[in-house]
Protein backbone atom coordinates (compact mmCIF):
# COMPACT_ATOMS: atom_id res chain seq x y z
CA UNK A 1 0.00 0.00 0.00
CA UNK A 2 1.12 3.48 -0.75
CA UNK A 3 0.83 6.22 1.84
CA UNK A 4 -0.30 5.70 5.02
CA UNK A 5 -2.79 7.79 6.58
CA UNK A 6 -4.21 8.35 10.31
CA UNK A 7 -7.97 9.06 8.69
CA UNK A 8 -9.40 9.11 5.05
CA UNK A 9 -12.27 11.13 4.28
CA UNK A 10 -14.52 10.41 1.44
CA UNK A 11 -16.25 12.95 0.03
CA UNK A 12 -15.66 16.69 0.12
CA UNK A 13 -19.52 18.13 0.43
CA UNK A 14 -19.47 20.01 4.06
CA UNK A 15 -19.67 16.98 6.04
CA UNK A 16 -16.54 15.79 5.08
CA UNK A 17 -14.90 19.13 4.39
CA UNK A 18 -15.60 19.56 8.13
CA UNK A 19 -14.04 16.06 9.38
CA UNK A 20 -11.31 16.81 7.47
CA UNK A 21 -10.90 20.69 8.75
CA UNK A 22 -11.14 19.39 12.28
CA UNK A 23 -8.46 16.12 11.96
CA UNK A 24 -5.76 18.27 10.29
CA UNK A 25 -6.47 21.18 12.59
CA UNK A 26 -5.21 18.87 15.47
CA UNK A 27 -2.31 17.86 13.37
CA UNK A 28 -3.63 14.28 11.86
CA UNK A 29 -2.67 13.02 8.65
CA UNK A 30 -5.90 13.15 6.62
CA UNK A 31 -6.72 12.54 3.27
CA UNK A 32 -10.00 13.94 1.84
CA UNK A 33 -10.93 12.34 -1.52
CA UNK A 34 -14.01 13.87 -3.57
CA UNK A 35 -14.85 11.92 -6.83
CA UNK A 36 -16.31 14.56 -9.34
CA UNK A 37 -13.54 16.68 -11.09
CA UNK A 38 -14.29 19.82 -9.28
CA UNK A 39 -15.41 20.72 -5.11
CA UNK A 40 -19.41 21.89 -5.12
CA UNK A 41 -20.43 19.81 -7.95
CA UNK A 42 -22.71 18.83 -9.38
CA UNK A 43 -25.36 20.88 -7.30
CA UNK A 44 -28.04 18.57 -5.51
CA UNK A 45 -29.81 20.93 -2.57
CA UNK A 46 -31.75 23.82 -2.11
CA UNK A 47 -29.41 25.95 -0.22
CA UNK A 48 -31.46 26.88 2.44
CA UNK A 49 -30.07 27.02 6.16
CA UNK A 50 -30.52 28.48 9.82
CA UNK A 51 -28.08 30.86 10.89
CA UNK A 52 -27.29 28.32 13.70
CA UNK A 53 -26.94 25.85 11.60
CA UNK A 54 -24.51 27.55 9.57
CA UNK A 55 -22.49 29.09 12.36
CA UNK A 56 -21.29 25.39 13.53
CA UNK A 57 -18.45 26.24 10.54
CA UNK A 58 -17.29 28.82 13.39
CA UNK A 59 -15.52 30.85 10.75
CA UNK A 60 -18.82 32.28 8.38
CA UNK A 61 -17.63 33.71 4.94
CA UNK A 62 -20.14 36.21 3.73
CA UNK A 63 -19.73 35.41 0.71
CA UNK A 64 -21.41 31.96 1.08
CA UNK A 65 -24.79 33.81 1.54
CA UNK A 66 -26.92 34.91 -1.26
CA UNK A 67 -29.98 36.32 0.51
CA UNK A 68 -31.46 36.47 3.87
CA UNK A 69 -34.92 35.09 4.72
CA UNK A 70 -37.31 37.60 6.45
CA UNK A 71 -40.55 35.75 5.57
CA UNK A 72 -41.86 32.41 5.40
CA UNK A 73 -45.12 31.88 3.03
CA UNK A 74 -46.93 28.36 3.71
CA UNK A 75 -49.08 28.20 0.49
CA UNK A 76 -52.20 25.71 0.88
CA UNK A 77 -53.93 24.09 -2.63
CA UNK A 78 -57.00 26.43 -2.25
CA UNK A 79 -53.74 29.45 -2.54
CA UNK A 80 -55.21 30.84 0.67
CA UNK A 81 -51.67 31.51 2.12
CA UNK A 82 -50.15 32.13 5.33
CA UNK A 83 -47.84 35.06 5.29
CA UNK A 84 -45.43 35.43 8.60
CA UNK A 85 -42.49 37.91 9.18
CA UNK A 86 -39.90 35.69 10.55
CA UNK A 87 -36.53 37.68 10.78
CA UNK A 88 -33.46 35.95 11.07
CA UNK A 89 -35.39 32.66 9.90
CA UNK A 90 -32.41 31.98 7.81
CA UNK A 91 -30.53 31.72 4.83
CA UNK A 92 -30.13 31.06 1.35
CA UNK A 93 -26.44 29.88 0.63
CA UNK A 94 -24.21 29.59 -2.73
CA UNK A 95 -23.28 26.03 -1.88
CA UNK A 96 -20.71 26.53 -4.99
CA UNK A 97 -18.75 28.76 -2.93
CA UNK A 98 -19.62 27.48 0.24
CA UNK A 99 -18.42 23.46 -0.65
CA UNK A 100 -15.32 24.65 -2.34
CA UNK A 101 -14.27 27.06 0.63
CA UNK A 102 -15.13 24.19 3.19
CA UNK A 103 -12.96 21.51 1.52
CA UNK A 104 -9.61 25.14 0.88
CA UNK A 105 -10.15 25.67 4.74
CA UNK A 106 -9.60 21.99 5.26
CA UNK A 107 -6.55 21.72 2.99
CA UNK A 108 -5.21 24.61 4.45
CA UNK A 109 -5.00 23.27 7.46
CA UNK A 110 -3.26 20.83 6.34
CA UNK A 111 -5.70 18.13 5.04
CA UNK A 112 -4.42 16.38 1.35
CA UNK A 113 -7.44 17.05 -1.19
CA UNK A 114 -7.73 15.23 -3.82
CA UNK A 115 -10.39 15.11 -6.51
CA UNK A 116 -11.35 13.28 -9.62
CA UNK A 117 -10.52 10.71 -6.92
CA UNK A 118 -13.07 7.99 -6.54
CA UNK A 119 -13.03 5.42 -3.51
CA UNK A 120 -13.94 1.87 -4.95
CA UNK A 121 -13.53 -0.38 -2.06
CA UNK A 122 -12.64 -0.59 1.37
CA UNK A 123 -9.51 -3.34 2.74
CA UNK A 124 -9.46 -5.64 5.39
CA UNK A 125 -6.58 -6.49 7.45
CA UNK A 126 -6.24 -10.21 8.20
CA UNK A 127 -8.34 -9.58 11.59
CA UNK A 128 -11.39 -8.44 9.41
CA UNK A 129 -10.85 -4.52 10.30
CA UNK A 130 -10.71 -2.27 7.76
CA UNK A 131 -7.13 -1.19 6.96
CA UNK A 132 -7.57 0.74 3.79
CA UNK A 133 -8.97 2.22 0.90
CA UNK A 134 -8.97 1.30 -2.87
CA UNK A 135 -8.97 4.54 -4.93
CA UNK A 136 -9.50 5.30 -8.78
CA UNK A 137 -7.52 8.57 -10.07
CA UNK A 138 -7.20 9.21 -13.46
CA UNK A 139 -7.89 5.43 -14.29
CA UNK A 140 -5.60 3.70 -12.02
CA UNK A 141 -6.13 2.45 -8.96
CA UNK A 142 -4.16 2.47 -6.05
CA UNK A 143 -4.73 1.71 -2.58
CA UNK A 144 -4.53 3.99 0.49
CA UNK A 145 -4.24 2.54 4.67
CA UNK A 146 -5.93 4.28 6.80
CA UNK A 147 -7.07 3.62 10.66
CA UNK A 148 -10.30 5.20 10.29
CA UNK A 149 -12.61 6.24 7.24
CA UNK A 150 -15.10 9.07 7.81
CA UNK A 151 -17.76 8.12 5.14
CA UNK A 152 -19.28 11.88 3.63
CA UNK A 153 -19.87 9.97 0.15
CA UNK A 154 -23.95 11.45 0.12
CA UNK A 155 -26.72 9.32 -0.20
CA UNK A 156 -25.66 6.67 -2.41
CA UNK A 157 -22.63 6.14 0.26
CA UNK A 158 -21.18 3.36 -1.34
CA UNK A 159 -18.49 3.28 2.03
CA UNK A 160 -21.70 2.52 4.04
CA UNK A 161 -22.61 -0.43 2.11
CA UNK A 162 -18.94 -1.97 1.54
CA UNK A 163 -18.92 -2.05 5.11
CA UNK A 164 -22.04 -4.22 5.36
CA UNK A 165 -24.79 -1.71 6.30
CA UNK A 166 -28.23 -2.30 4.75
CA UNK A 167 -28.45 1.12 3.75
CA UNK A 168 -30.40 0.93 0.61
CA UNK A 169 -33.27 3.31 1.04
CA UNK A 170 -37.30 2.40 1.09
CA UNK A 171 -39.25 4.48 -1.83
CA UNK A 172 -41.54 5.68 1.48
CA UNK A 173 -38.15 6.83 2.95
CA UNK A 174 -36.67 9.29 0.60
CA UNK A 175 -37.70 12.13 -1.48
CA UNK A 176 -37.68 12.42 -5.20
CA UNK A 177 -36.59 16.41 -6.30
CA UNK A 178 -36.04 18.43 -9.19
CA UNK A 179 -34.97 22.08 -9.18
CA UNK A 180 -34.54 24.94 -11.18
CA UNK A 181 -32.91 27.46 -11.03
CA UNK A 182 -34.46 30.39 -12.43
CA UNK A 183 -34.70 34.02 -13.26
CA UNK A 184 -38.43 34.57 -12.17
CA UNK A 185 -41.12 37.13 -11.86
CA UNK A 186 -43.22 38.15 -9.84
CA UNK A 187 -40.45 37.09 -6.81
CA UNK A 188 -40.58 38.68 -2.97
CA UNK A 189 -36.88 38.41 -2.48
CA UNK A 190 -37.01 38.01 1.14
CA UNK A 191 -39.62 35.63 1.28
CA UNK A 192 -39.41 31.58 1.13
CA UNK A 193 -42.47 30.07 -0.06
CA UNK A 194 -43.68 26.50 0.58
CA UNK A 195 -47.09 24.83 -1.50
CA UNK A 196 -48.57 22.09 0.01
CA UNK A 197 -51.42 19.48 -1.59
CA UNK A 198 -51.77 16.19 -2.66
CA UNK A 199 -51.98 17.05 -6.28
CA UNK A 200 -48.72 19.85 -6.08
CA UNK A 201 -46.09 17.24 -4.55
CA UNK A 202 -47.79 14.06 -3.22
CA UNK A 203 -45.73 13.58 0.06
CA UNK A 204 -43.44 16.56 -0.79
CA UNK A 205 -43.73 20.21 -1.29
CA UNK A 206 -42.76 22.75 -4.11
CA UNK A 207 -40.98 25.82 -3.13
CA UNK A 208 -39.30 29.18 -3.73
CA UNK A 209 -36.06 30.09 -2.10
CA UNK A 210 -34.56 33.65 -3.45
CA UNK A 211 -31.02 33.87 -4.10
CA UNK A 212 -31.07 37.63 -5.19
CA UNK A 213 -31.01 39.57 -8.31
CA UNK A 214 -33.76 37.98 -9.20
CA UNK A 215 -32.72 34.71 -9.27
CA UNK A 216 -34.52 31.22 -7.43
CA UNK A 217 -34.14 27.96 -6.35
CA UNK A 218 -37.66 26.94 -7.65
CA UNK A 219 -38.03 22.71 -6.59
CA UNK A 220 -40.40 20.35 -6.06
CA UNK A 221 -39.97 16.85 -3.89
CA UNK A 222 -42.19 14.11 -3.95
CA UNK A 223 -42.39 10.89 -1.56
CA UNK A 224 -41.94 8.47 -4.91
CA UNK A 225 -43.85 5.88 -3.55
CA UNK A 226 -47.23 8.30 -3.44
CA UNK A 227 -46.43 10.03 -7.27
CA UNK A 228 -47.89 7.05 -9.36
CA UNK A 229 -45.13 7.63 -11.39
CA UNK A 230 -45.40 11.09 -12.19
CA UNK A 231 -42.17 12.66 -12.32
CA UNK A 232 -41.04 15.16 -9.65
CA UNK A 233 -39.82 17.35 -13.00
CA UNK A 234 -43.33 17.22 -14.91
CA UNK A 235 -44.97 19.17 -11.47
CA UNK A 236 -42.14 21.25 -11.26
CA UNK A 237 -42.91 22.16 -14.32
CA UNK A 238 -46.79 22.53 -14.13
CA UNK A 239 -46.07 24.38 -10.47
CA UNK A 240 -43.59 26.98 -12.55
CA UNK A 241 -45.90 27.93 -15.36
CA UNK A 242 -48.87 28.42 -12.97
CA UNK A 243 -46.65 30.26 -9.95
CA UNK A 244 -44.42 32.84 -12.38
CA UNK A 245 -45.23 35.73 -14.77
CA UNK A 246 -42.30 35.39 -16.73
CA UNK A 247 -39.37 33.41 -16.26
CA UNK A 248 -36.14 31.64 -17.55
CA UNK A 249 -33.75 28.37 -16.69
CA UNK A 250 -30.56 28.61 -15.36
CA UNK A 251 -29.67 25.85 -14.34
CA UNK A 252 -31.60 22.50 -13.62
CA UNK A 253 -30.89 19.73 -11.17
CA UNK A 254 -32.41 16.31 -9.93
CA UNK A 255 -32.01 14.96 -5.48
CA UNK A 256 -32.67 12.78 -3.77
CA UNK A 257 -33.39 13.41 -0.31
CA UNK A 258 -32.59 10.27 2.09
CA UNK A 259 -35.54 10.84 5.52
CA UNK A 260 -33.34 9.84 8.93
CA UNK A 261 -35.28 6.83 10.01
CA UNK A 262 -34.59 4.31 13.53
CA UNK A 263 -32.39 1.93 11.53
CA UNK A 264 -30.19 4.92 10.49
CA UNK A 265 -26.30 3.59 11.60
CA UNK A 266 -23.66 6.45 12.08
CA UNK A 267 -20.60 3.98 12.85
CA UNK A 268 -19.55 0.28 12.15
CA UNK A 269 -16.18 -0.65 13.84
CA UNK A 270 -13.86 1.90 12.51
CA UNK A 271 -16.17 3.63 10.05
CA UNK A 272 -18.26 6.98 11.00
CA UNK A 273 -20.72 7.71 8.41
CA UNK A 274 -21.96 11.48 8.49
CA UNK A 275 -24.32 13.50 6.59
CA UNK A 276 -26.61 12.39 3.94
CA UNK A 277 -24.77 9.23 3.95
CA UNK A 278 -25.81 8.40 7.14
CA UNK A 279 -29.40 9.94 6.45
CA UNK A 280 -29.20 12.62 8.94
CA UNK A 281 -31.60 15.05 6.96
CA UNK A 282 -34.72 16.34 8.95
CA UNK A 283 -37.48 13.89 7.39
CA UNK A 284 -40.15 16.24 7.03
CA UNK A 285 -38.45 19.61 5.68
CA UNK A 286 -35.62 17.41 3.51
CA UNK A 287 -33.23 19.96 5.70
CA UNK A 288 -29.73 18.73 5.95
CA UNK A 289 -26.58 20.70 5.65
CA UNK A 290 -26.27 21.49 9.78
CA UNK A 291 -26.81 18.25 10.34
CA UNK A 292 -23.96 17.45 7.20
CA UNK A 293 -22.22 20.10 9.73
CA UNK A 294 -22.24 18.67 12.78
CA UNK A 295 -21.99 15.05 12.35
CA UNK A 296 -19.09 16.25 10.01
CA UNK A 297 -17.14 18.15 13.16
CA UNK A 298 -18.32 15.68 15.81
CA UNK A 299 -17.11 13.05 13.49
CA UNK A 300 -13.92 15.16 13.44
CA UNK A 301 -13.41 15.53 16.80
CA UNK A 302 -13.99 11.98 18.16
CA UNK A 303 -11.43 10.70 15.42
CA UNK A 304 -9.46 12.92 16.31
CA UNK A 305 -9.48 11.86 20.33
CA UNK A 306 -9.35 8.52 18.95
CA UNK A 307 -6.13 8.60 17.34
CA UNK A 308 -4.27 10.60 20.26
CA UNK A 309 -5.25 8.13 22.68
CA UNK A 310 -4.36 5.48 20.66
CA UNK A 311 -4.27 2.46 22.84
CA UNK A 312 -8.62 2.63 22.57
CA UNK A 313 -10.22 0.13 20.99
CA UNK A 314 -12.73 0.74 17.85
CA UNK A 315 -15.68 0.54 20.20
CA UNK A 316 -14.32 4.08 21.57
CA UNK A 317 -15.66 5.12 17.95
CA UNK A 318 -19.21 4.94 19.36
CA UNK A 319 -19.15 8.06 21.16
CA UNK A 320 -19.60 9.82 17.54
CA UNK A 321 -23.15 8.26 17.25
CA UNK A 322 -23.58 8.93 21.52
CA UNK A 323 -22.59 12.30 21.08
CA UNK A 324 -24.55 13.76 17.73
CA UNK A 325 -27.94 11.56 18.80
CA UNK A 326 -27.52 13.32 22.28
CA UNK A 327 -27.55 16.48 20.78
CA UNK A 328 -29.84 15.75 17.40
CA UNK A 329 -31.41 12.64 17.99
CA UNK A 330 -34.91 13.72 19.77
CA UNK A 331 -35.49 16.45 16.79
CA UNK A 332 -34.46 13.62 14.31
CA UNK A 333 -36.93 11.49 15.77
CA UNK A 334 -39.62 13.87 16.21
CA UNK A 335 -39.25 14.95 12.09
CA UNK A 336 -39.41 11.45 11.36
CA UNK A 337 -42.53 11.10 13.29
CA UNK A 338 -44.31 13.99 11.93
CA UNK A 339 -43.32 12.75 8.50
CA UNK A 340 -45.14 9.78 8.87
CA UNK A 341 -48.54 11.68 9.96
CA UNK A 342 -47.45 14.29 6.43
CA UNK A 343 -47.98 11.39 4.55
CA UNK A 344 -51.12 10.47 5.33
CA UNK A 345 -52.28 14.52 4.71
CA UNK A 346 -55.34 14.98 2.42
CA UNK A 347 -55.38 18.66 0.99
CA UNK A 348 -58.43 19.66 3.14
CA UNK A 349 -55.75 18.94 6.40
CA UNK A 350 -53.63 21.10 4.89
CA UNK A 351 -56.40 23.63 4.91
CA UNK A 352 -57.24 23.33 8.19
CA UNK A 353 -53.29 23.49 9.64
CA UNK A 354 -52.77 26.30 7.84
CA UNK A 355 -55.70 28.18 9.07
CA UNK A 356 -54.45 26.88 12.93
CA UNK A 357 -51.77 28.44 12.28
CA UNK A 358 -52.88 31.72 10.67
CA UNK A 359 -55.30 32.62 14.41
CA UNK A 360 -52.06 31.06 16.28
CA UNK A 361 -49.56 33.22 15.04
CA UNK A 362 -51.69 36.45 15.84
CA UNK A 363 -50.82 35.56 19.60
CA UNK A 364 -47.52 34.47 19.83
CA UNK A 365 -44.32 36.38 18.31
CA UNK A 366 -43.33 34.07 15.86
CA UNK A 367 -39.75 35.00 16.06
CA UNK A 368 -39.52 32.72 19.30
CA UNK A 369 -41.00 29.61 17.99
CA UNK A 370 -39.06 27.02 17.23
CA UNK A 371 -39.98 24.82 14.16
CA UNK A 372 -40.59 21.90 16.63
CA UNK A 373 -42.87 24.32 18.90
CA UNK A 374 -45.29 25.10 16.03
CA UNK A 375 -45.37 21.42 14.88
CA UNK A 376 -46.74 20.25 18.53
CA UNK A 377 -48.88 23.02 18.58
CA UNK A 378 -50.42 22.04 15.46
CA UNK A 379 -50.37 17.89 16.40
CA UNK A 380 -52.55 19.03 19.87
CA UNK A 381 -54.69 21.47 18.00
CA UNK A 382 -55.63 18.96 15.62
CA UNK A 383 -55.40 15.27 17.07
CA UNK A 384 -57.56 14.45 14.33
CA UNK A 385 -53.91 14.44 12.75
CA UNK A 386 -52.51 12.03 15.35
CA UNK A 387 -55.56 9.69 14.13
CA UNK A 388 -53.99 9.52 10.22
CA UNK A 389 -51.29 7.41 12.10
CA UNK A 390 -54.10 4.88 13.60
CA UNK A 391 -52.70 1.82 11.17
CA UNK A 392 -49.60 2.32 11.39
CA UNK A 393 -47.78 -0.32 13.37
CA UNK A 394 -44.50 1.05 15.26
CA UNK B 1 -35.93 -9.42 -22.76
CA UNK B 2 -36.01 -6.88 -20.65
CA UNK B 3 -33.26 -4.17 -19.78
CA UNK B 4 -32.61 -0.70 -17.37
CA UNK B 5 -31.62 1.90 -19.60
CA UNK B 6 -30.36 5.76 -19.09
CA UNK B 7 -31.53 8.60 -20.91
CA UNK B 8 -27.93 10.31 -19.94
CA UNK B 9 -28.93 13.65 -21.04
CA UNK B 10 -31.99 13.90 -18.42
CA UNK B 11 -29.88 12.45 -15.57
CA UNK B 12 -28.44 15.06 -13.00
CA UNK B 13 -26.67 12.14 -10.67
CA UNK B 14 -28.24 13.06 -7.66
CA UNK B 15 -27.05 9.18 -6.60
CA UNK B 16 -30.69 8.78 -5.43
CA UNK B 17 -31.34 5.89 -7.57
CA UNK B 18 -27.87 4.12 -6.03
CA UNK B 19 -29.30 4.74 -3.12
CA UNK B 20 -32.61 2.95 -3.62
CA UNK B 21 -30.96 -0.15 -5.09
CA UNK B 22 -31.09 -3.38 -3.07
CA UNK B 23 -28.91 -4.87 -5.47
CA UNK B 24 -25.69 -2.43 -6.14
CA UNK B 25 -27.04 -2.71 -9.54
CA UNK B 26 -25.99 0.88 -9.84
CA UNK B 27 -22.43 2.99 -9.71
CA UNK B 28 -22.34 6.69 -9.63
CA UNK B 29 -18.87 7.19 -11.11
CA UNK B 30 -16.95 10.06 -11.65
CA UNK B 31 -17.93 9.91 -15.03
CA UNK B 32 -21.62 9.63 -14.84
CA UNK B 33 -24.15 6.84 -13.58
CA UNK B 34 -23.15 2.98 -14.68
CA UNK B 35 -25.79 0.31 -14.76
CA UNK B 36 -24.40 -3.02 -13.77
CA UNK B 37 -26.89 -4.96 -15.76
CA UNK B 38 -25.72 -8.38 -14.42
CA UNK B 39 -27.15 -7.31 -11.10
CA UNK B 40 -30.09 -5.64 -11.90
CA UNK B 41 -33.44 -7.71 -11.34
CA UNK B 42 -35.61 -4.93 -12.84
CA UNK B 43 -37.51 -4.44 -9.97
CA UNK B 44 -38.62 -0.83 -11.28
CA UNK B 45 -37.24 1.33 -7.89
CA UNK B 46 -34.58 3.57 -9.38
CA UNK B 47 -37.10 4.14 -12.22
CA UNK B 48 -39.97 5.13 -10.04
CA UNK B 49 -37.49 7.10 -7.94
CA UNK B 50 -35.73 8.96 -10.79
CA UNK B 51 -37.11 12.84 -10.36
CA UNK B 52 -35.97 13.37 -14.48
CA UNK B 53 -36.96 10.36 -15.86
CA UNK B 54 -33.84 9.12 -16.83
CA UNK B 55 -34.36 5.59 -16.31
CA UNK B 56 -36.67 3.48 -17.97
CA UNK B 57 -37.05 -0.35 -18.68
CA UNK B 58 -36.92 -1.03 -22.54
CA UNK B 59 -37.11 -4.08 -24.60
CA UNK B 60 -33.48 -5.33 -25.22
CA UNK B 61 -32.13 -4.91 -29.16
Amino acid sequence: MKDKYDCIVVGAGPAGSMAAWVLAKNKHKVLLLEKHKEVGLPLCCAEAVSFRGLSICEQVNPAWIRSKIEKIALCPPSGKELKVSYSSAGLVLDRKIFDRDLALRAESSGAELKVNAQAVGLINNNRGEICGIRMKKDGRESEYQTKIVIAADGIESMVGRWAGIDNALKLEGVDSAYQYLLKADPLDQECIEFHLGTKIAPGGYAWVFPKGKGLANVGLAITPSLGNNIKAKELLDFFVMKRFKNFSVVEWMTGGVPAFSRRSQLVKGNILLTGDAARLVDSLSGAGIANALLSGKIAGQVASEYLVNGGNSPDFLKKYEEEFLKIKGRELRFYSYCRKIYLKMRDEDFEEVIQFLKEYLKDEDSTRLTPIQTLKAILRSNPKLLLLLRHLVW
Amino acid sequence: MKKLSLKMDLCGECGGCVAVCAFESLDLESQGLRIKEELCTLCNDCVVFCPSGALEITDKE
